[in-house]
């Protein structure tokens, strides 16, 4: 009887559930061609919450977000903000982005 | 006696040719003993460095045999256990899988076993708690060792990632997505890489995938190897990229890695790497060790 409730509750329960309290995090490097862009501003949006960082010395960000799920990552550079979709997990995840101008205008891309 | 008609007096070079006579001999003989000596340290010296040679490669080869053997020892006792009929507990299962992937993640399909450990939990009479906990730790294991295997991958090849946002088509199956075409190029040979996306399965964190391969004609890849084409197969947290990969012409790889996955999207990297970096398992056809060997001699 035991063993057939736990197979129940086994079933109903979804296998891999995100804990609320986890936060998402991504983390990388910024790049336009060959160049590492430093002081950049970049923001993660996944929902209603905002973060912001900018880039370090070397290129590098690290955004944490309460959230987990789909979200955008928007980089501000020279007047024009490209945007990326991301995926945010529950452990921290390596975004190495680059920026490439196509038409005068910059795309953000994950490389 | 009347002097001989053709006799002369001396000049300077024949009093130097007198001088200097024996002073040749001495001279050769002193060039002798240096060739002697200079052709005895040569041949002194190379021996002292074969010896040393001989030295470090039967010192690698032990080390390598031990090694070998206590591996071999590891192994058999793990892997025993889990056939063992006296059924351990899960928790020491979950550990002996621990050890077995922690030092043959390189050399062994693991997959199998994997799944095996994940369908015992599953079926465990065990509260969802305790199966949710056991079942994390075991993907977290694969990851770990997936991690290993992409750095060392990665330190050799090119990786490139791709972000993955699940629509409700893909989680149905009932339409494909094809990611962006990405061209990478390894050791002079260039290659257009295309992924669809067929199916994902959350549950299981699994992705059934496309990989289309194309080799365009350039110099340095045989007609014959150039061309196009692709393979099918699903990717999962339990696919380890120095076994499950796609063998390519120039004794080359290439992996697709699920490095994440949740409701809402995934993270795929793709690695295209020498087959020298691969599992110790996969062992390069013979044309292509001739192939090599014939580079090399060219080289030279």
């Amino acid at each position: 009887m035991l063993a057939l409730l736990l197979s129940i509750s086994t079933v109903l329960i979804p296998p891999f559930p995100a804990p609320a309290s986890l936060r998402g995090e991504i983390f990388g490097d910024l790049r336009l061609a060959e160049k590492y862009l430093a002081d950049t501003k970049i923001e993660l949006k996944c929902g209603e919450e905002v973060v912001t960082a900018t880039t370090d010395s070397l290129g590098s960000f690290r955004l944490s977000a309460k959230a987990s799920g789909k979200c955008t990552v928007t980089v501000t550079y020279e007047k024009q903000t490209p945007s990326l979709s991301v995926v945010v997990f529950d452990k921290p995840a390596r975004y190495r982005l680059v920026i490439e101008a196509k038409d005068g205008k910059y795309v953000l891309k994950r490389v | 006696m009347a002097p001989l008609q053709n006799e002369r007096p001396k000049d300077f070079w024949d009093k130097l040719h007198v001088l200097l006579s024996p002073l040749g001999g001495l001279l050769t003989a002193i060039a002798v003993a240096s060739l002697g000596f200079i052709g005895s340290r040569t041949v002194e010296r190379q021996q002292s460095n074969e010896a040393k040679l001989r030295l470090y490669s039967e010192l690698m080869t032990r080390r390598e045999e031990s090694e070998a053997t206590l591996r071999k020892e590891m192994f058999q006792s793990i892997i025993g256990s889990f056939f063992d009929t006296q059924s351990a507990s899960l928790d020491s299962r979950l550990l002996k899988m621990e050890l077995l992937a922690q030092n043959f993640h390189e050399a062994l399909d693991l997959q199998p076993l994997f799944k095996h450990i994940r369908r015992e939990f599953t079926l465990a009479p065990i509260p969802a708690a305790a199966k949710r906990d056991y079942e994390s730790r075991l993907s977290d294991l694969a990851r770990e060792v997936t991690r290993k295997q992409m750095i060392v991958l990665e330190a050799g090849g090119r990786r490139f990632d791709h972000t993955v946002i699940l629509s409700d088509s893909l989680l149905d199956g009932t339409k494909s997505e094809q990611l962006e075409d990405v061209t990478l190029s390894l050791d002079g040979i260039e290659r257009r890489f295309r992924v669809s996306l067929f199916k994902a399965d959350t549950a299981q964190r699994e992705l059934r995938v496309g990989l289309e391969i194309e080799t365009p004609d350039q110099p340095g890849v045989p007609p014959t190897q150039a061309g196009r084409y692709s393979v099918e197969f699903d990717v999962g947290f339990f696919s380890t990229p120095m076994i499950d990969n796609t063998r390519l012409s120039g004794d080359q790889r290439v992996a697709l890695v699920l490095t994440d996955m949740n409701q809402a999207g995934a993270s795929v990297s793709l690695l295209y790497f020498p087959g020298s970096r691969a599992s110790l398992r996969e062992k390069p056809y013979y044309e292509e060790i001739l192939r090599k060997l014939a580079d090399t001699v060219t080289a030279q």
